[in-house]
C-alpha cells in the first residue's frame, strides 16, 4: 500500500510537471484525482475467455492450477492493451467463498463454473455453515493468485472483488428461493397486524431471510478479512452484490433489506472496502450521492447494467445525463462496451462508438474509463485491443 | 369482489387468495369470471413490471398467488372456460443454470393467457428436442446468460432441422449475451432484448 501511495504521488508530480508520459498504472491513479492525459483503459483479464488466449487453457486447469493462471494472466499482459489489467484468476468471482461452504460447481472445460446445488435448503442448514477460520479451497487459489501477481508485477495493480452478502445469499441459497425469502419477509415485516403475520407464515418462514442474510454479512466480512491475513491489500477492492438491482428488486427493498447489511460489513473492514451499489440509470445515480456512505465513494459510476440496444450498446440517450452527474458529483465515469457489442459491431461501428463516448467525455472535462465487460467467443483479443487504441486516439484531454 | 381479487393477484396477496375465492365461489361466482380476475390480476403485474414498479419478488407472489387460486378454480371450471392464447416452451440452455430471465419471460408468457412448459435450466439439445416433440408447442424459448452457453442454441437449431421439427416451431432466444445479430446468424425466429418484450415478440409469431 505504501508503495502504490507513493507511485500515485510520482504520478501526480509527473503529470503536473509534463515529466514524460504516464504508465497505465500512473494514468488510472492520476484520474482518481483529477484529469488526466486521457481516457483510461481497464480490462478485467477473468472477463477475456481463456480459449482466445491459448487453447490449452480450459476451466478445469484453471481450477485446478495456480500456475496455469498466472501463465494465462502473463499471456493477457503480453497482448493486450490496456492501462489496467486486473483480476488475474479465471475460477469466476462466484466460486471464491461459496464454493468453500457447500456450493456446489460444475467445471466443464469450455463453460465457465456453475454452481448446480446450494447448502440452504432449510434453516436449519444455516446453522451448519461454518465461518471460515482459514483460507482454502478455490479462496486460497485466488489469494495466492493475486499474491503471487503482486509479487511479479510491482506494476499491476491488485483489486480484491469478493461477493457481498447479497451474492453470496444467493450462492448459497439459489436464485428462486432467496427473492421468495425477502418477499415472505418483507410482506411479514410490513404487515399492520397480528393476524396477517400469522397467515403469512402459513406460507413461508419470515426469519429464513434475516438469518441468511446475517450469515453472509459474517462471511463476507471474513472473507475480506482472510485476504489480508493472507497478505493482501484492501486498497481499491469491492464488496460485490451485482445481483441487488433491476430487475431482481426495486431500490426500495436494496435499501430497506439489503444495503444495512453491506454497510454493516463496510463498518466492519474499516470502511476500505467500496460498497458501492450498480444502478441501472443515470437518475438512480444521482440518487446514490444523496446516500450518507455512497456520495462519499469514489469510481462507481458505470453504465454496466444501464438498458442497453439490441446490439448490445448502452442506450446512448444515457451517456449525456451520466457524464453531467459525473462532473457535478467531481466522479470518473467507467463506462463498458458490453461483449455482445465487442463481438457483433464491425471495426467501424466500434470506431464510432468509442469516438462518441470520449469526444463527450473529454469536451465535458470529464475522467473516462473504457472497459470491456467481458471479450467472448465470436470475438477476439485483437477486437478489444482495437477498442483500447480508439480511446488512445480519441479520448484525449 | 372479482375487482378485490384481481388485486389481490397483482400484489401477489398469497395469504388471502384461498379464502377469497372459496369465498366467491360459495356467493354463486361464476368460475369463469374468477379465473378471468386471476388473468387480469397476473396481467397487471407483468404491466408492472414493464413500467420498472415490480421486480422479481412481486412477480414471484403474484406467481404463487395464482398458482393457489388455479388451485381452487380448477375443480370447478369446464373445458371450455380455459382459453390458451398457445403454447410455448421454455428452457435456459446446457451448461448454463441462469432461471431469472427465463422466468420473468415466463411469467409474462403465463399473464398474457399463453400455456407455459418451463423445462428448466441446463437443458440438453436431446432434451429441447424431446419437448417440442411431446409438447408440440407453437414456440420454443431458449435462454442463455453466459456467451459460451448460447452457442448451444444453435445446435438446437440444427437437431431440430435434422428431426425435421423445424418448421413446425417457432424459435425465440434471449439472455444477457443475445443479439438480434445472433438471432439472425442462427437462424431463430425472433430475439427479445428484455422479457417485457416476450409477450409481443411470441404474438407476432403466432
Amino acid at each position: 500500500m505504501a508503495n502504490l501511495m507513493m507511485t500515485m504521488g510520482k504520478a501526480l508530480v509527473k503529470h503536473k510537471f509534463h515529466l514524460g508520459p504516464l504508465t497505465g498504472l500512473e494514468r488510472f491513479m492520476v484520474s482518481a484525482v483529477t484529469l488526466a492525459d486521457r481516457a483510461a483503459t481497464f480490462l478485467a483479464a477473468t472477463n477475456i475467455e481463456p480459449e482466445l488466449i491459448d487453447p490449452k487453457y480450459d476451466y478445469v486447469l484453471l481450477s485446478r492450477s495456480v500456475e496455469a493462471n498466472l501463465d494465462l494472466f502473463e499471456m493477457v499482459r503480453q497482448k493486450v492493451q490496456a492501462d489496467i489489467l486486473a483480476v488475474p484468476h479465471w475460477l469466476g468471482l462466484m466460486g471464491v467463498g461459496a464454493s468453500e461452504l457447500g456450493t456446489v460447481y460444475k467445471i466443464e472445460p469450455r463453460r465457465f463454473p456453475y454452481p448446480v446445488d446450494h447448502p440452504i435448503k432449510k434453516q436449519e442448514d444455516i446453522a451448519r455453515i461454518q465461518i471460515p477460520q482459514q483460507a482454502s479451497g478455490y479462496l486460497k487459489m485466488v489469494f495466492d493468485i493475486n499474491k503471487e501477481v503482486q509479487r511479479r508485477y510491482p506494476d499491476a495493480l491488485v483489486i480484491l472483488t469478493l461477493d457481498g452478502p447479497w451474492d453470496l445469499a444467493m450462492l448459497l441459497r439459489g436464485d428462486r428461493d432467496l427473492p421468495t425469502d425477502l418477499r415472505i419477509h418483507r410482506d411479514y415485516t410490513e404487515a399492520k397486524d397480528q393476524a396477517i403475520r400469522d397467515r403469512i407464515r402459513r406460507f413461508g418462514n419470515p426469519d429464513i431471510y434475516p438469518a441468511i442474510m446475517e450469515l453472509t454479512t459474517q462471511v463476507s466480512i471474513r472473507l475480506f478479512q482472510l485476504a489480508v491475513e493472507s497478505g493482501l491489500s484492501l486498497m481499491g477492492s469491492a464488496l460485490v452484490d451485482q445481483y441487488a438491482s433491476k430487475p431482481i428488486m426495486s431500490r426500495e427493498d436494496y435499501f430497506k433489506y439489503v444495503h444495512p447489511y453491506r454497510i454493516r460489513a463496510w463498518e466492519a473492514l474499516g470502511r476500505k472496502v467500496n460498497p458501492g451499489y450498480i444502478v441501472p440509470s443515470p437518475q438512480e445515480a444521482g440518487q446514490n450521492m444523496q446516500d450518507p456512505v455512497l456520495g462519499k465513494l469514489q469510481g462507481s459510476f458505470t453504465n454496466y447494467i444501464f438498458p442497453q440496444t439490441p446490439e448490445g450498446l448502452t442506450l446512448p440517450e444515457y451517456d449525456q445525463p451520466m457524464l453531467e452527474m459525473a462532473r457535478k458529483y467531481k466522479q470518473s465515469y467507467m463506462y463498458m462496451v458490453h461483449g455482445k457489442y465487442l463481438r457483433d459491431a464491425s471495426e467501424s461501428q466500434l470506431e464510432a462508438t468509442v469516438q462518441r463516448i470520449c469526444k463527450m467525455a473529454t469536451e465535458a472535462r470529464v475522467n473516462l474509463t473504457v472497459s470491456i465487460a467481458s471479450v467472448p467467443p465470436g470475438a477476439s483479443v485483437e477486437k478489444a485491443n482495437h477498442v483500447f487504441k480508439l480511446v488512445e486516439k480519441y479520448g484525449r484531454y | 369482489m372479482n375487482a378485490t381479487i384481481a388485486k389481490a393477484i397483482e400484489e401477489g396477496n398469497l395469504y388471502e387468495i384461498e379464502a377469497m375465492l372459496t369465498a366467491a365461489l360459495a356467493a354463486g361466482e361464476r368460475p369463469r369470471e374468477l379465473l378471468d380476475a386471476l388473468m387480469t390480476g397476473l396481467r397487471s403485474c407483468g404491466d408492472r413490471f414493464e413500467k420498472g414498479e415490480f421486480f422479481l419478488p412481486e412477480l414471484i407472489g403474484a406467481a404463487d398467488a395464482f398458482k393457489l387460486g388455479m388451485g381452487i378454480l380448477a375443480p370447478t371450471l369446464s373445458a371450455g372456460d380455459r382459453v390458451s392464447q398457445g403454447k410455448v416452451v421454455l428452457g435456459t440452455v446446457h451448461g448454463d443454470v441462469h432461471d431469472i430471465g427465463k422466468n420473468l419471460v415466463g411469467f409474462m408468457l403465463s399473464s398474457a393467457g399463453f400455456t407455459v412448459v418451463d423445462i428448466g435450466t441446463d437443458v440438453s439439445t436431446g432434451q429441447f428436442v424431446q419437448a417440442v416433440r411431446e409438447h408440440q408447442p407453437q414456440v420454443l424459448g431458449m435462454s442463455a446468460l453466459l456467451t459460451t452457453t448460447m452457442l448451444g442454441m444453435e445446435d438446437v437449431i440444427k437437431e431440430l432441422k435434422k428431426q425435421g421439427l423445424r418448421n413446425k416451431v417457432k424459435v425465440i432466444i434471449g439472455g444477457g449475451p443475445v443479439s438480434k445479430k445472433y438471432c439472425e446468424d442462427i437462424g431463430a425466429d425472433g430475439y427479445g432484448n428484455d422479457a417485457a418484450q416476450a409477450v409481443n415478440l411470441v404474438r407476432g409469431l403466432m
